[in-house]
Order: structure tokens, then C-alpha cells, then sequence
């Protein structure tokens, strides 16, 4: 399936990662693979992992790396058409319809009819603004496992087809098929058939090495030996859950580790020791359990 | 190309990975474009193919199996030569291995500790060569063989040594989590040298067999691995919740249900009593009152744990739950279910001492007590679900008390785990207690349990 006017804004699997890089966000090659793939078979590109490893980052880098406009649509429990789709704007058509009673002759009513139904009163919500926009977009559908049932269902005609069905006014058909990120945190099992017409992306907590690159990138000034420290740190509290018998509530995610280097640089720390650590714990740990937990644990956990 | 292609995603089918046709399409022209480089083969493979964070290890597993087994055409000759190398390489891996010998445990504890990539190899190729000849009937028990590798290792003892330098502070803990880390690499590669093996010496017939072995679907519980477990878990979770939401199955079928007919007649009365209005009964969520007899000797217990944490999983959906555990005699653990998580509760289980007094099952004795005892919990309204495997040791079979039990309940489900093709066999007395029930199912591995949860309720 091809659409008439299509613009690729991606060249190659190297330039994503480029491209990607230099708007700040630090692409592996398997990343790099699935949005070329997304891109070229015009397929929506769903991705997966634990909270906090860069899901919806990567909806906002696409963009700036392409140079083209992001809409963000977030999921929450209760989304429907209305609100992600369109909506006929009532309170302009009742002044029209005021407007024009009595000017119209025979047959006015018919003429009325097909008038307020048009373009002018349309109110687009972000789906319908994705898919007419003249200009290639990322649709970035954010947290999909938290609405319900029946708008997956919903979507799944706009994402298979890029076109959707307004009952009065006729199908919408994307003029460019926009590049299509959604993120989700398996908070609810996705329905087959969604998953069926998407490419997945499993991003899982990075390695070592790509968390060290990450910081450095995202964090610029902090000094090399601060930096290897606290990603060592957050690699063993992340790797609580192999050995522990109970692991981490929420283990902290990448976001999570630059905030903390961020604090601790404005903090002006020059190397991490147990008493920094303690004292800015809440960055990097969500729940009052987890604090505890590592706190108990702290000599073992810190770096050699 | 196209056909080795297929070929896999008939390979991960038969692993229990849901591939429809499209997406194979979707992995072709994937190809295409991305080219026939390894890793990017593979990740190209593996989002157009892979939906599920949970597939994602047997694909993975799967793909190092079947293409490198592809790629290398000509195995069979080189085989040999490997078969060599393996020999002197472990020979050497014996040498490392003894000179820092020290204690139980301390072989493996060495090779943790180097942390050497091609050491930990090395270890895995000379693990799976100490454990002799392996034959073909042996693929259908890999699992086995991993954990007698591990013992030949003295990986349990290496464990427990590695806690008690923990304690006693000799390592610290970043260290003690790097060497577990390694110890689960050398599991995993202890099972891909056994895998490659198999594939090298028997061919495809292994490779599907190692396949269907993934298939957490169709696998026996008793077989899993904790991972494997834990998926288990949570797809049973995910099950008890449907159940939660499932209307009676009675009003269904009809498009709109019943008619009410004492609110139409109220309608009627306004319109001079012509009834103009139909009103129809709500579909309203049929709740069954649910008495479980759980067998929890050795040899279900797995069993009737993953069933009773199906059901719980399900709370709402039922009007009432009873929940019994037997090995010879009977108890009564609802009241552990209300006190704690279902998880925990079947811990708890375990430790129960009043269920059992020589160990075995009797179900005879167990059926008695359940008359005698709790009898009145049972009426026409309860849904009464045993299982148990019928193995009753040669003693007497109850089944005067069984019957009346059948009679007062509205329905009779008896879940046997053991494979039907050993009903009857030795001591099980299965068809004198079916001849009874509303329906006999045999219940040992998780589509199985989500088949008959579907049929029952």
C-alpha cells in the first residue's frame, strides 16, 4: 500500500541513527531498524518497556530529528472518538442555522442540511488533524494500554488504512501517511488485532555502557568519574531484581538516572558517597518501600 | 529465502507464537529492504514477527538455532571437527578448572569470579561433554539434563557458597549480583550447547522438537522453569479476570434477553391495558456458589496450586468459594484465601499438617469427611470441583458418599492432571467416580485449564 504524494523523510537505517543522535536521543541499531521498517511499510510502530527507558522520548525525537511537527495524542480511561477524532461544532452550526432561517427559500431545508456539515464545522481532534495534515507528521499515541477496550478497536481502522469514516461528511483518507509511535506500558494486554498490524519495539533498561553514552549526552558537564559512578549505582539497584527475593517496586528507569546526575551536578558533587546518596534517594526511587530497601542495602551497593 | 522464512514461522508456531499470514508478508518485504546482514536479519525478523515482550526469549533462542544451523549447510562434516575441538577445549577447561580447587562449589565459583567470556563457554561445552551419551529420546527431556548438568557442577553448592561469602562480607554486593548474572548466562548456554547438539547430530526432527518444548501452552506444569512459571501466572491472572467479567451464559443467546413480564403488565396498566412496551430482563452475571476439593499431595500439589489461583483470580465472579485441600484427610482453607494474597495463601498450604497422615491419598476417607463434615455447604445452586488424580493407594473408594455429593449439587467436575492415557492404570480409580460426574477433564498444562475454565463457567 503505497499513498500518492508520500514523503520519506528517512533515507536509511544509518541516517535514523544520525539523524537521531544529533536531535539527542541515542539509537541502537535494532531501533534504528524498526522505525526505518515503520517508515517504509507505512506501519504504526508500537513500543514496549518499563516505564521510564525513553518510550514517549522517542515519538519527540523522531520529530525533531525529521523536522516534522509532532501531535501527541495521551490515552486515559474514558477517551473516545470525541476527543481523539472530531466533533461537529453544535454551537456554530445553531448560529448558522439561526442565520439562515427564513433567507432560505423551497428546498432550503436540503441545502442546510449538506451546509452545516462541511469542513467549516468540523472540529479536529489530533487523529483527524494527523491524518489531514498536508504535511508528513508523527503521531505519537501515548500510553494506549490505559484506554479502553473499545477505542483500540476504534483505532484500528485509522491506523490499518490511514482513513477514517465520518457518517455525514464521507472517508477521510490520509494525504500522507504519518509515522505512527505507540507507546505502551503493559499495564493491560493489547488486543491481537492491533498488534497484528503494528511492527513492535521492545526497548528494555539499557546496558552499562549505553546508559554511560545516554548520560553524558543528555547531561552535558558532568565529570566522567561522577558519571560511571552513578550509572554503576543505578545498574545494581536496577539488577535488585534478579537477586533479591523481592525486588524493587519500580526500579528507576533511564529518565530517572539524568534527573539524578542533573541534581547532583547542580548539587555540585564531584564523586558520590554514601551520605549524597542517601540524601538525594528520592530522585532515583519513587516509593518510600524502595528507599528502604536500598537504603538497608547501601554499603554493598555502592561502587567500589 | 522465502521458504526459510517459513519454515521458521512454522518453527515459532509450533512453540506456541501466534503468526498470522500477514505478518509473514510484513517480515518479506521487511527483508527486502533491511538485507540479509545477521543482526539486522534478526531484529528485522523479530519486530515484524515478535508482539509480545514475553516471545521474545524463545525468539530469540529459536533464531540462534535454526539459522545458525541453516547457515552452516554442511554441519555434518564439521561436526566432526567440533566434536574434536569440544574435547581438547574441555580437557583444558578441566585443567583451569581443578587448579583452583579448594572446596564443594569452588570450580564454578572460579569461573565466576574471572568472569571470562570464552572461560564461561569453555565451561557450558564441558559440562554438556561430562554428561555422556546423550540419545535421541533424550530431547524430549532437555530440562533434565540442564539440571544434571548443574548438579555435575555443583551449582547448588556454588549458590549457597556464594550467600555465605555475601554474609560474611568477602564480596560485596554489586560482585555477588555480576556472578548470579553469570551463572544465569551459563545456564542458558548450557541448554544452547544441549540444543546444538541435538540439531547437530539429529537434525530438523530436533530442532522441532526443542521448538514444541518452548510452548508454554501445551508444556506440563510440572515441567516449567520458574521463568516460565511466572508467565504461567500471569496469563491465569488475566484469565480468572475474563472470567470475572463473563455474563451467565442462560441469557445470552437471545438477542435481548427475557421478556419481564411483570414490568411490561405494570406498563400495560397506562395504556389501558394493551402491553405497547416491551420490557426485557437484564442479562445479569449468573454467580455460582463453587466448592473445591483441592488433592494437595507431592504429586498434584502444582496442580491444584495453579488452579486455586485461577479461581481466586476470579473472586468476584463466584458467589461464594469453599475451598478444601486433602491428601487423606480433609480441611477446609477458605479462611486462608481471606486472610491473604492467593499467592501467599497456597504457600501456606504447603506447611498445612492436618491434610495428611501417612502422605497418600484416600479418597474414600476424604469423601467420608466431606458427609459427614460439610455436607450442608453443598445445594442446588453450588458448582462442586475436585481435583485429583484418582491414584487411592488400594483403599476403599467412598463412592456411596461420592454419589450423594453428585446428587445434591447442581454440577460435578472432577480435573485429573495426570495424561488420560494413565487413567485407570495401577491404583487410579477414575471411571468408578466419572461414571458420576457431570464431566471429567484431564487438566495438566495451561490450555488445557483455559479450555475446560471456558467450558465449565
Amino acid at each position: 500500500m503505497r499513498f500518492l504524494g508520500v514523503t520519506q523523510v528517512f533515507k536509511s537505517i544509518e541516517n535514523i541513527s544520525d539523524k537521531l543522535y544529533n536531535s539527542n536521543y541515542l539509537a541502537d541499531r535494532r531501533l534504528a531498524i524498526s522505525v526505518f521498517l515503520a517508515e517504509e511499510l507505512q506501519k504504526p510502530l508500537l513500543v514496549e518497556g518499563p516505564a521510564g527507558v525513553g518510550k514517549t522520548e522517542l515519538g519527540k525525537a523522531l520529530s525533531r530529528a525529521a523536522g516534522i511537527s509532532l501531535i501527541r495524542m495521551q490515552c486515559y480511561e474514558g477517551l473516545d472518538e470525541a476527543k481523539s477524532l472530531y466533533e461537529w461544532n453544535y454551537q456554530k452550526q445553531l448560529l448558522y442555522i439561526q442565520n439562515a432561517a427564513g433567507k432560505t427559500g423551497d428546498g432550503g431545508w436540503e441545502k442546510l442540511q449538506q451546509s452545516i456539515y462541511t469542513e467549516e464545522f468540523l472540529l479536529p481532534r489530533p487523529l483527524l488533524k494527523a491524518l489531514r495534515s498536508d504535511e508528513k507528521v508523527v503521531l505519537l499515541i501515548d500510553e494506549l494500554d490505559k484506554s479502553d477496550d473499545e477505542f483500540e478497536s476504534f483505532l484500528l481502522e485509522a491506523l490499518s488504512e490511514y482513513q477514517v469514516t465520518i457518517p455525514e461528511y464521507g472517508t477521510i483518507t490520509a494525504v500522507n501517511a504519518p509515522l505512527v509511535v505507540l507507546t505502551s506500558n503493559s499495564r493491560r494486554e493489547l488486543s491481537d488485532a492491533l498488534k497484528r498490524r503494528c511492527l513492535h519495539l521492545y526497548i528494555d533498561y539499557p546496558s552499562m555502557e549505553r546508559e554511560l553514552q545516554i548520560v553524558k549526552m543528555k547531561v552535558p558537564g558532568i565529570n566522567e568519574k561522577l558519571a560511571e559512578q552513578l550509572v554503576k549505582f543505578v545498574q545494581s539497584v536496577r539488577n535488585l531484581r534478579f537477586t533479591g527475593r523481592d525486588g524493587l517496586k519500580k526500579p528507576p528507569g533511564i529518565s530517572e538516572t539524568i534527573d539524578w546526575a542533573r541534581s547532583l551536578l547542580m548539587l555540585q558533587v564531584e564523586s558520590l558517597d554514601k551520605e549524597t546518596v542517601s540524601d538525594t534517594l528520592s530522585v532515583l526511587l519513587k516509593y518510600l518501600e524502595d528507599t528502604a530497601q536500598v537504603e538497608k542495602r547501601l554499603a554493598g551497593l555502592m561502587p567500589g | 529465502m522465502v521458504r526459510c522464512i517459513l519454515k521458521f514461522a512454522e518453527l515459532l508456531r509450533k512453540a506456541g507464537i501466534r503468526i498470522t499470514p500477514v505478518e509473514i508478508q510484513d517480515c518479506m518485504k521487511a527483508v527486502e529492504l533491511t538485507g540479509m546482514e545477521k543482526s539486522d536479519f534478526k531484529y528485522t525478523l523479530r519486530s515484524t514477527l515478535i508482539k509480545d515482550i514475553r516471545e521474545l526469549q524463545v525468539f530469540d533462542k529459536l533464531f540462534e538455532l535454526y539459522f545458525c544451523a541453516f547457515v552452516k549447510e554442511t554441519w555434518k562434516v564439521s561436526n566432526e571437527i567440533t566434536l574434536q575441538q569440544r574435547k581438547t577445549v574441555g580437557q583444558e577447561a578441566k585443567g583451569l578448572g581443578k587448579s583452583g580447587a579448594g572446596g564443594p562449589g569452588q570450580d564454578i565459583l572460579s569461573v565466576l569470579a574471572s568472569g571470562n567470556e570464552e572461560l564461561l563457554d569453555k565451561t557450558a561445552q564441558d559440562v554438556v561433554e561430562a554428561l555422556g551419551c546423550l540419545e535421541p529420546r533424550d530431547i524430549e527431556n532437555i530440562r533434565e539434563k540442564v539440571q544434571e548438568a548443574k548438579v555435575k557442577l555443583e551449582w547448588y553448592m556454588a549458590l549457597h557458597e556464594m550467600d555465605k561469602k555475601m554474609q560474611e562480607e568477602k564480596i560485596n554486593f554489586s560482585t555477588y549480583q555480576e556472578w548470579h548474572s553469570r551463572l544465569r548466562d551459563l545456564e542458558r548456554k548450557i541448554e544452547k550447547e544441549l540444543h546444538s547438539f541435538f540439531i547437530n547430530n539429529y537434525g530438523d526432527k530436533a530442532l522441532q522438537k526443542i521448538a514444541e518444548a518452548q510452548n508454554i501452552n501445551q508444556n506440563d506444569f510440572l515441567q516449567l522453569n520458574a521463568a516460565e512459571i511466572e508467565q504461567v501466572k500471569e496469563k491465569l491472572a488475566r484469565l480468572g479476570k475474563q472470567l470475572s467479567f463473563k455474563k451467565s451464559r442462560r441469557y445470552r443467546p437471545a438477542p435481548r434477553g427475557r421478556i419481564d413480564i411483570k414490568k411490561v403488565s405494570k406498563k400495560a396498566l397506562a395504556c389501558g391495558g394493551v402491553p405497547l412496551e416491551m420490557v426485557y430482563k437484564r442479562k445479569r452475571p449468573e454467580r455460582p456458589e463453587l466448592v473445591i476439593l483441592c488433592d494437595v499431595s507431592n504429586s498434584v500439589s502444582r496442580y491444584s496450586f495453579f488452579m486455586l489461583q485461577t479461581v481466586y483470580a476470579a473472586e468476584s465472579f463466584f458467589k461464594d468459594i469453599h475451598t478444601f485441600a486433602f491428601v487423606d484427610h480433609l480441611s477446609c482453607i477458605s479462611h486462608l484465601f481471606r486472610r491473604m494474597s492467593p499467592e501467599k495463601a497456597v504457600l501456606e498450604i504447603k506447611s498445612l499438617s492436618e491434610v495428611s497422615d501417612s502422605g497418600c491419598s484416600h479418597f474414600g476417607q476424604v469423601f467420608f469427611e466431606f458427609y459427614t463434615n460439610y455436607f450442608y455447604l453443598i445445594n442446588d445452586k453450588s458448582t462442586v470441583i475436585i481435583l485429583g488424580d484418582a491414584k487411592n493407594n488400594w483403599r476403599s473408594s467412598g463412592v456411596d458418599y461420592f454419589k450423594k455429593m453428585v446428587q445434591r449439587s447442581k454440577r460435578l467436575y472432577w480435573l485429573n492432571p495426570q495424561p488420560f492415557k494413565e487413567w485407570d492404570k495401577d491404583d487410579s480409580i477414575m471411571s468408578t467416580y466419572a461414571w458420576y460426574c457431570t464431566g471429567v477433564y484431564e487438566c495438566r498444562n495451561l490450555q488445557q485449564l483455559e479450555q475446560l475454565v471456558n467450558a465449565i463457567f
